[in-house]
């Protein structure tokens, strides 16, 4: 491949898009072609610019309040808006509110900021483990499919006992586990496999509460709290079945 | 009754989850305007209405088409009282701000999120759906009711402004 022919790839690499083909054929480029690799390492920098330091914007209490009471009480009728999206009235007292709310934006915006940047943070080391886990001899350090043999493993080496399920009956074998290192702690790592595909599950004791989705590359992640138990799954298994994997795991 | 009950609880299980994901396109869109709930919450009504509809296949895709739709019908009432503008449809005899001048500007008071909030909405769209909700080409094309050419060189458009926007700021620290 020349550089020509690469450079209008990068993103599309950079955006998980390209299929193993392409993306070898690009990664040989680099091997040889230093201005290729900056430029690509532009575009990273930018997305994880954008990925840190810009947030997920949450839905507020009251608004989730009512669309979900609305539902439970099986009464359509009150899925519907405060007030209609039309009329003078509604935007002269929209423009009022705005103020107003631009005002404790502001203030609760340094908070949020740095309690979203820690999630994308957490996030990206959900996914450097996973990596590093199959790439290197270290996938489990305890080789079990038996829960009673696997937990036990962890006393003495987490300052807490994770919670450790089978879910060979609902097709997802336990194999093992191992110690992790992950949001500044030490964490258990437990490793499931369906069909050809391993998944992580990370989990550690944490109050944060979270229940992200995140996909990079072909790799699907999800977050999950319970009971101030933080859950992360990983795996290149499809998201479907891997939030199949995390809704049994945590019934 | 026991269908309308299902019905509810399905939408429950296969929908809501979506609702952080959906409340954060919208906001985007609006760029953080007031009437944000209440497209969710409108967004969220027709989706119930043509739930009957959804094969099951991507409901967070077809979730945000919904709210998509919603924001669009928002900003065309907004259209009479304020500036929005398509990077398409903009000209130098218009009037209107230079989206260049105006990144520049807001470059000066130097933020990432106020540099993608000046990005003309076709191109921030797609940025917001491909980076914040990391939505796949095909995904974004199915929302965005555009070819998957377009979404690329709409991604690599506000990209490159980005950067521009970022370089300038990173300059004058």
């Amino acid at each position: 491949m020349t550089c020509l022919s690469t450079q209008p790839m990068l993103e599309s690499l950079l955006d998980g898009e390209l299929d193993p083909n392409q993306r070898a054929r690009i990664l040989e480029h680099f091997e040889t072609c230093p201005s290729c690799i900056s430029e690509y390492q532009l575009l990273e920098q930018l997305s994880a610019d954008i990925r840190s330091q810009v947030f997920h914007f949450r839905a507020p209490d009251s608004l989730r309040r009512k669309i979900v009471g609305s539902l439970r009480s099986s009464n359509d009728a009150a899925l519907k808006p405060a007030r209609p999206l039309t009329g003078m009235a509604t935007r002269w007292l929209a423009a009022a509110a705005c103020v107003v709310i631009a005002l404790s934006l502001s203030a609760n915006l340094a908070l949020l900021r740095s309690r979203q940047t820690q999630s994308q943070l957490v996030a990206d080391e959900v996914f450097s483990g996973h990596m590093r886990s199959l790439l290197g001899p270290h996938l489990m350090d305890i080789s079990s499919s038996d829960r009673h043999t696997v937990k036990p493993f962890f006393a003495g080496k987490l300052d807490f006992s994770p919670n450790v399920k089978d879910l060979a009956s609902q097709g997802f074998p336990l194999e093992g586990g191992r110690v992790d290192y992950l949001a500044g702690r030490p964490v258990a790592a437990l490793v499931f496999r369906r069909d050809k595909h391993v998944i992580n599950l990370f989990t550690w004791p944490s109050s944060s509460q979270g229940a992200a989705e995140i996909t990079r590359q072909g790799y699907h992640s999800v977050e999950r709290t319970k009971e101030g138990m933080k859950y992360w799954a990983i795996s290149d298994l499809n998201l479907n079945e891997l939030k199949q994997f995390m809704d049994r795991y945590l019934t | 009754m026991a269908t309308e009950n299902h019905k509810a609880s399905l939408f429950e299980r296969m929908i809501v989850p979506h609702l952080d994901a959906s409340y954060n396109l919208a906001r985007w869109f609006t760029r953080g305007g007031p009437d944000t709930e209440d497209i969710v919450q409108e967004a969220y009504l027709r989706a119930y209405r043509y739930f009957d509809t959804f094969i099951g296949e991507n409901a967070r895709a077809w979730i945000l088409t919904i709210v998509r739709n919603t924001c669009l019908t928002w900003h065309s009432r907004q259209k009479e009282d304020s500036v929005m503008f398509d990077e398409s449809t903009h000209s130098a005899n218009s009037g209107l701000v230079d989206p260049e001048q105006e990144m520049l500007r807001n470059a000066r008071i130097g933020s990432l999120q106020v540099c993608i909030e000046s990005l003309p909405n076709d191109l921030r769209e797609v940025l917001v759906m491909r980076e914040i909700e990391e939505l796949s080409y095909k995904e974004i094309a199915s929302v965005a009711l555009i070819p998957i050419g377009t979404v690329m060189s709409r991604l690599s458009r506000s990209r490159k402004r980005l950067q521009a926007c970022m370089a300038i700021t990173d300059g004058k620290t």
